[in-house]
């Protein structure tokens, strides 16, 4: 009963620590938007707009007020789900934003799936025996991997699997309620690019991890009572070291959404890529600035995730 | 592999005396000497010469379109290494000049970043209290979110174009080095030779830039070529998604870019900069692998 009390104290614990640091992440995304010099009103009223004219405009937009008061007003209707309106078509960026996340949201955690598929068996494989054949194959495959940019590899999946072989579409993305087998295939190439990149680095830290671990005693003892290399690796040494791969794993959460803003773009998809890259050439800084605070929202809900999953993993953080 | 042994390689009267006098020159003496590291370098050396010999290796312009024997798609020959594109303009000068404002924006963006994020650290660290605080609140809440999505961000205020992309490359590898920096100053600042320094009446920036970071840098380096690595990555993505240069000036994103649609007539149009932009990207991460080893205390040679 204890242990549970002091899990569910952690939990809460963290859950509460959660909340300064979203604060402080939509902090850095409106510190980013208003400290670089350049005026979105100038921007938004065109190059030969009447001082008065411009000054208008920052009257709409609120930017006359202070640097402060600018900060808690967009929070409190941020908080109240309004996230203002596209300064280039009026839409509400609330709806943009409903449209455009699914497409990005699925490719990112497909990707995320097949990073971890292939990163953290590749990497405990690699750690748990160093200098083996699967070692090899992890240093072959990141020195493969590493100067390739997910973009990269993505337009080269693209010109063998759906122009010269023609087995997987070259753009576009349908639902999976609507047709699933066309939605999978469609998210087969642009998925792949970005998680085998990701599937790299995943799997280097995963090796140290599981390297440290397994010259610990307590393996030693393990296999020196007769237990089979598999339980020492799945029960002793993947157990132990599964809080730094975690920490990892859950950092490359911002790596995968930036990411999929980027393929997006190889595979002509629609979803946030576009709705940023069309907002950004139209300095429309509304609809940037709550893309941001969504995609770092997520990064720090995976992270929270992370920070919980420890508890569990681990007693000795419960206790603290 | 054993240990390299300095003392058997002749002639090293003057190198040994530099290795003691010098932590940046027994840096670099280390990263010459690990397989990674020679690659790395040539490897450089040879992307930088081409670099800046662009005007001379290449035999027409980058954006010529119209020259003898111009022609659309020609495949890779000794005339057009790397083939030419829709407009008949040469694809190696485009890869060759596109290089070179890769790595024009990388190297300044990455020093001006560097420069000012490791001042704001050392000032931070050295001075402690409410200025360190608020240094690192502000660097913590830029640190939240990935390089790509601020550099984004700074692009929306900017509006895209090359010079901007240097811009948002700099302003976002500001606060990795401002956090390295402070940590190294944090273990520098109550050494001795800073309290006998102190006790002759040296002020704080000649403390600082004089004395300390000295011997705070060479662990830097690992950082600088992770950010080079980091701002060729991100300056090839953005000039990827059409934020970067416009065309028809060249750049490896940008090629990239306009390759895509082009793939069912010529598929060295997307492999030829390919390979150019991920032979640059090998040699830097190889070149942080060797200048980590090299420049971290507690590393041993891998085997």
């Amino acid at each position: 009963m204890a242990w549970r009390f002091r899990l569910a104290s952690y939990i809460i614990g963290r859950l509460l620590q959660a909340i300064p640091t979203l604060l402080l992440s939509s902090i850095g995304v409106f510190l980013v938007l208003r400290l670089v010099p350049g005026d979105p009103a100038d921007a938004l009223a065109g190059q030969d707009a009447t001082p008065e004219r411009v000054a208008e405009i920052r009257g709409q937009l609120g930017l006359d007020e202070p640097i402060p008061v600018q900060y808690l007003n967009w929070v409190s209707d941020l908080a109240h789900g309004d996230m203002g309106t596209s300064l280039r078509n009026g839409l509400p960026v609330s709806r943009l934003l409903k449209l455009s996340m699914p497409p990005t949201l699925e490719l990112a955690v497909v990707a995320y799936a097949i990073a971890l598929a292939i990163g953290i068996p590749l990497g405990v494989m690699a750690g748990a025996k160093p200098r083996s054949g699967w070692d090899w194959a992890l240093s072959g495959y990141t020195i493969g991997t590493i100067g390739i940019p997910s973009f990269l590899s993505g337009i080269l999946l693209l010109w063998l699997f759906a122009v010269i072989l023609g087995w997987f579409p070259t753009s576009g993305r349908v639902a999976f309620s609507d047709d699933p087998v066309s939605s999978l295939k469609h998210l087969a190439l642009p998925s792949f690019a970005l998680g085998t990149g990701l599937a790299a680095v995943l799997a280097r830290y995963t090796r140290t991890a599981v390297a440290q671990v397994m010259g610990h005693d307590y393996i030693r003892t393990a296999k020196a009572k007769g237990l089979t290399q598999r339980v020492v690796i799945m029960r002793h040494a993947l157990r132990n070291s599964l809080i730094p791969i975690i920490t990892i794993a859950a950092l490359q959460a911002g790596g995968v959404m930036a990411g999929a803003v980027v393929i997006e773009q190889v595979f002509t998809r629609p979803g946030m890529g576009r709705l940023v890259v069309e907002a950004i050439q139209n300095r429309d800084y509304m609809v940037v600035q709550s893309a941001l605070v969504v995609l770092v929202t997520i990064f720090v809900l995976v992270n929270l995730a992370a920070d919980i999953a420890y508890g569990f993993l681990d007693p000795r953080v419960r206790r603290r | 592999m054993t240990a390299p042994t300095y003392e058997r390689v002749p002639a090293t009267t003057w190198r040994k005396r530099m290795r003691q006098q010098s932590m940046l020159f027994a840096s670099f003496d280390r990263v010459i000497r690990n397989p990674q590291g020679v690659i790395a370098i040539a490897g450089l050396l040879l992307l930088v010469a081409l670099a800046i010999g662009a005007g001379l290796v290449t035999k027409y312009g980058a954006t010529s379109q119209s020259y003898p024997g111009a022609a659309r798609f020609l495949a890779p020959s000794l005339d057009h290494p790397f083939g030419t594109d829709e407009l008949r303009r040469d694809l190696f000068s485009r890869t060759v000049f596109g290089l070179r404002s890769s790595l024009i924006i990388s190297v300044s963006a990455v020093s001006i970043g560097a420069t000012a994020g490791i001042s704001a650290g050392f000032i931070a660290g050295y001075a402690g209290g409410w200025t360190e605080r608020i240094v690192m609140r502000v660097v913590d809440s830029l640190l939240a979110f990935p390089g790509l999505l601020a550099a984004l961000a700074i692009l929306t205020i900017l509006g895209p174009g090359t010079r901007n992309v240097g811009i948002a490359i700099a302003f976002f590898n500001i606060p990795a080095f401002c956090r390295l920096s402070r940590a190294q100053m944090l273990s520098e600042k109550n050494k001795d030779y800073v309290s006998a320094s102190q006790a002759l009446g040296a002020g704080p920036l000649r403390i600082i830039f004089g004395h300390i970071a000295r011997n705070a840098l060479p662990p830097l380096l690992t950082q600088v070529s992770l950010a080079m690595n980091g701002a060729v990555l991100i300056s090839a993505s953005l000039s990827f998604l059409g934020l970067g240069d416009k065309p028809p000036t060249p750049s490896l994103g940008g090629l990239l870019n306009s390759s895509k649609s082009n793939l069912r007539d010529a598929w060295w149009y997307a492999v030829c900069p390919g390979a150019v932009l991920a032979f640059l990207l090998l040699c830097l991460n190889f070149l942080a692998d060797a200048v980590n080893e090299a420049t971290s205390p507690y590393s041993q040679r891998k085997v």
